[in-house]
């Protein structure tokens, strides 16, 4: 793992730009550099330009009653094994854990779910120590 | 939610240990003390409903613990444990006000029966100082109608009644927001508890700080006693923000905290008091965009936005306007003690063709409004005078406006009506003026 040397960098998606904004402020304040993306395409861009080493989804983009959080996540493991991914979701189905399961997800959040856990999680998750492939 | 939050003092740890294992099985919330002075501490950080004290304690009696404890919170009901039961102590301890008195080996059964008329009688009197206003409007039904957007209302509040979550009802002025904020709180898990309701934009920062949170003595100027928040009178029942998109950046974290860890403090105080409330706020305000221009913070918004309800307004549910009108027409009757007035078929067209930028509230004024000043029987469209008096003239043209261009027209009108003053007008229109400036900027209506 090579973060320990820089700031963790850390992708966030979701369809709603407060709730992006409200992810963004919590982890820029607690040392991540923060990169943000409303949609599937806008992910692709940046996943195109540097490796993550977290990537927190939505489940449901663009209002659609799809899936599109678990394409996001198909990419990130597509393109990288060590990238941890969390999906963060409202409609937390078991088939769609499941399903999140079989993309690889590493965790399935429901909301609510305060600021607080998630880093929790993305920290645990990152942490080499705690983690099997590092 | 537990069903109350017990304090037991006794140093003897059995004892303390069984009567802990006792209530929890019962759903009680146990706080612990092994002396006088950890109870007292205890007491302060926790506010327990009812604190069971043993007779004897190492450092100070159960008579001394009783008054200083009714010295912090005169509510609490205290029931003291002895093992020699003797008429003249338990006079003495119920003079000094102990609630009860029972002897040991503690039969838990008889305690428990205790309790829970305690607690009981204190609910009561908590509900009362909430003095919440249980008037005509607790009875009101929000689902009124059967266009989609009111059933789909109707379905999703359904929805977020098991949980405990905080819930955020979004809507335009008058259209119902408080109704149904009433609503949820009848029909949900802590109907029996306090329902408080604060407009967080009509009092200041330092007004609504005080208001919420309460404060201690010489805590401000004018400060020159001890005030328990509207959080501690919420304690357990539901807590309604009112336009929330106007509650000051500097009291938000307040409220954030609140939420995550359920604890507070009073203004002034240095220790944290806990408090458990279901939050439902509502706003008018698009609260996404407060946040987008830094002008309500993030993590709250995060933290309240998961349950959204969002509230139609009168003119997308025109369908409902018709059994509306009659409602409100009948009430109106009962409050006037007359028969209730019928709505001639003009009069129901001219209430379906205008455009309600004031929504329930306003249908309830226009209609009051003409009950008054009706002469017959029947309501006609004559009776009826819309507060958009221009929207009587060209109903038609109106309705085929789009939102913004309507909006910008009634801007013109209300400050126009205001002779240009934009506080004025701000406040009629039911906006922060900041707002209102922006609009103004927006549609290019220059101030004159």
């Amino acid at each position: 793992m090579t973060w320990r040397d820089r700031k963790p960098r850390l992708l966030v998606v979701d369809d709603e730009e407060a709730i992006l904004l409200a992810v963004h402020d919590y982890f820029s304040h607690r040392g991540f550099d923060v990169s943000c993306a409303r949609d599937p395409a806008e992910a692709d861009r940046h996943l195109d330009q540097q490796a993550y080493d977290g990537v927190i989804a939505d489940l449901r983009l663009s209002g659609s009653d799809g899936l599109e959080g678990l394409q996001i996540i198909a990419r990130v493991r597509a393109r990288s094994p060590v990238t941890r991914t969390i999906i963060v979701t409202a409609y937390g189905s078991l088939e769609a854990e499941r399903e999140a399961r079989r993309h690889g997800v590493d965790a399935f959040l429901h909301k609510p779910v305060p600021l607080a856990e998630i880093a929790r999680v993305v920290t645990s998750l990152m942490d080499p120590s705690l983690s099997s492939e590092s | 939610m537990s069903k109350g939050r017990i304090l037991v003092v006794d140093d003897d740890d059995a004892c303390r240990f069984g009567v802990r294992e006792f209530l929890e099985a019962h759903g009680f919330e146990v706080v612990e003390a092994d002396s006088g002075r950890a109870a007292e501490r205890a007491f302060r950080a926790r506010r327990p409903d009812v604190a069971i004290v043993d007779y004897r304690l190492p450092d100070l009696d159960a008579i001394e613990l009783l008054g200083r404890l009714k010295k912090v919170d005169a509510g609490v009901a205290v029931v003291i444990l002895t093992a020699h039961g003797t008429i003249e102590l338990a006079v003495r301890a119920i003079k000094d006000g102990a609630e009860h008195f029972l002897t040991k080996p503690l039969e838990l059964p008889a305690l428990l029966v205790i309790l829970e008329r305690v607690l009981e009688q204190q609910w009561a009197k908590r509900r009362q100082a909430a003095g919440s206003r249980r008037d005509a409007r607790e009875a009101v039904d929000p689902f009124t109608g059967t266009s989609r957007a009111i059933r789909a209302l109707a379905s999703d509040a359904e929805k977020v009644l098991a949980s405990d979550s905080p819930i955020l009802i979004q809507g335009e002025t008058g259209a119902g927001k408080g109704v149904l904020a009433r609503w949820l709180h009848n029909h949900g898990r802590r109907a029996q508890e306090a329902f408080v309701d604060v407009n967080c934009a009509a009092l200041g920062r330092e007004l609504l700080d005080s208001e919420l949170f309460g404060h201690e003595k010489g805590a401000f100027t004018g400060a020159v006693t001890s005030k328990a928040g509207l959080l501690e009178v919420a304690d357990r029942g539901t807590l309604f923000l009112d336009e929330i998109g106007d509650m000051p950046m500097e009291v938000q974290p307040k409220l954030l905290k609140v939420l995550e860890e359920q604890r507070f403090r009073r203004v002034g105080e240095v220790r944290d008091r806990q408090v458990d409330v279901r939050l439902i706020a509502a706003t008018h305000q698009d609260l996404s965009s407060l946040v987008r221009e830094r002008r309500f913070r993030s993590d709250l918004y995060f933290r309240i936005s998961t349950l959204p309800l969002h509230v139609p307004p009168l003119r997308e549910r025109v369908e409902d306007i018709q059994v509306l009108a009659a409602q409100a027409l009948e009430r109106l009757a009962g409050e006037l003690g007359r028969r209730p007035l019928a709505l001639a078929e003009d009069a129901c067209a001219a209430l379906q063709e205008y455009s309600w930028p004031g929504n329930i509230r306003e249908l309830r004024n226009v209609l009051e409004r003409a009950v008054l000043l009706a002469r017959g029987d029947v309501l006609t469209r004559h009776d009826l005078r819309f507060e958009l008096a221009a929207a009587e003239a060209e109903p038609a043209a109106e309705r085929s406006l789009t939102l913004a261009e309507l909006e910008r027209r009634h801007i013109t009108r209300v400050l126009a009506d205001e002779d240009g003053h934009v506080e004025r007008a701000a406040r009629r229109l039911g906006l922060p003026r900041s707002s209102l400036y922006e609009k103004l900027k927006r549609y290019d209506l220059a101030r004159p």
